[in-house]
């Protein structure tokens, strides 16, 4: 077991425990660091916040759509779409920056359906600095990794 | 029915028949009702006694509504290729008794979603004998939480059973991997041995050598925790 923690675009950091055997990798530490330029209603602000992280850790480790070869979706239900569960997950820690924004008149910044690139990068980064190779493509399912690891498999 | 594999004409509830949802031991049999549920099973201070792997494998299925609604006999009926509880009978070394026969764990489990049963056959009980060790290990299917692979490892009196779910289209003993750990129960004594992925499952969410390889891994962690 090993645990690799990475940063992306100064707003995420994630710590996950990757397990060599059979590749899987859990997020055991999560904290999504964003400006909010005024945040009028701070629990809102900090679901928000959680909300974008959780589906971002949810792409970078299992979510994908499968499609057959005459293009129909083979995952179309949640047998079979991998979403993470709250218990999949662990507390989503945020921190609230506050940098007024100058052209509002409360200051305030888009805090809506927070972007979900950082815990892709973050995620990859650190299940690549577990793994010791490169993650070139997402999401980083224990089948996938397990490639990697062992391309005889 | 949901999944439109059966449309019977009739369902009849059988949930009220008094005692069918019993669990008892005699003679060092543990006997669990077909209608008990998971959650009554896991909550069981005779399973717990008898057998912690079993009670720990019935905690483990579904969710909380799933394990308060669902029952072992249910589970066994139905022979879903993922199902914990085949496992658990046939590394257990169960048999599975119906209102006509007696029938051993080998002989129920046919095929995917296939048993012995006949059309009108119910199952009333199921008779767990004691075995010294025992540990089950589920690594779950990220969307579904039915288990991708299913592992249940005893030993009794030295001889290893190892049932397998959830890889295959019907739980089955990697004989194997039991002669080689009946012989020497050590990690080592399997490192030259491998399941052949021919035979197993191959979906979205694993390849077959994916799951023999989880397989293996599995059965390592069993005597991992079982020689500990």
């Amino acid at each position: 077991m090993r645990a690799a923690r990475a940063l992306a675009l100064r707003s995420t950091s994630a710590t996950l425990r990757w397990t060599k055997k059979p590749a899987k990798t859990d997020a055991v530490r999560y904290t999504a660091i964003q400006d909010a330029g005024k945040a009028i209603h701070p629990g809102y602000v900090e679901g928000q916040f959680q909300g974008g992280a959780v589906q971002g850790i949810g792409w970078a480790l299992n979510e994908e759509y499968v499609y057959s070869k005459d293009g129909v979706m083979e995952n179309a239900g949640f047998l079979d779409y991998r979403i993470p569960l709250a218990s999949d997950l662990p507390e989503i820690e945020t921190i609230i920056v506050e940098v007024p924004n100058s052209f509002h008149p409360f200051g305030v910044r888009g805090v809506g359906e927070t972007g979900i690139i950082p815990p892709l990068a973050a995620v990859g980064t650190a299940v690549a600095e577990a793994i010791g190779q490169p993650i070139s493509s997402l999401p980083c399912s224990p089948p996938k990794i397990l490639k990697l690891l062992m391309p005889e498999i | 029915m949901k999944q439109r594999l059966s449309a019977p004409s009739d369902v009849i509830d059988l949930a009220k028949i008094p005692g069918l949802d019993a669990i008892t031991q005699a003679d060092d049999v543990l006997q669990i009702g077909a209608m008990a549920t998971h959650a009554k099973v896991t909550a069981s201070s005779l399973v717990q006694e008898h057998c912690a792997a079993l009670a720990s494998l019935a905690g483990g299925i579904g969710d909380r509504q799933v394990r308060n609604r669902g029952t072992i006999g249910g589970s066994l009926a139905n022979n879903d290729p993922a199902a914990d509880y085949p496992a658990a009978v046939l590394g257990l070394n169960a048999e599975i008794v119906t209102d006509r026969r007696t029938i051993t764990a080998e002989a129920f489990f046919k095929a995917m979603f296939e048993t012995a049963l006949e059309p009108d056959e119910i199952i009333q009980a199921v008779h767990f004998p004691q075995v010294e060790q025992a540990v089950y290990l589920k690594f779950p299917n990220p969307a579904s939480r039915y288990a991708m692979v299913g592992v249940m490892l005893t030993r009794t009196a030295g001889e290893v059973r190892v049932a397998i779910t959830g890889a295959a289209a019907s739980v089955f003993r990697a004989a194997a991997f039991e002669e080689a750990l009946t012989s020497d129960f050590r990690i080592s004594a399997i490192d030259a041995v491998t399941l052949s992925a021919e035979t197993l499952n191959a979906d979205m969410h694993a390849s077959a050598e994916y799951r023999a390889h989880l397989c293996k891994v599995l059965i390592k962690r069993g005597v991992e925790a079982l020689s500990a």
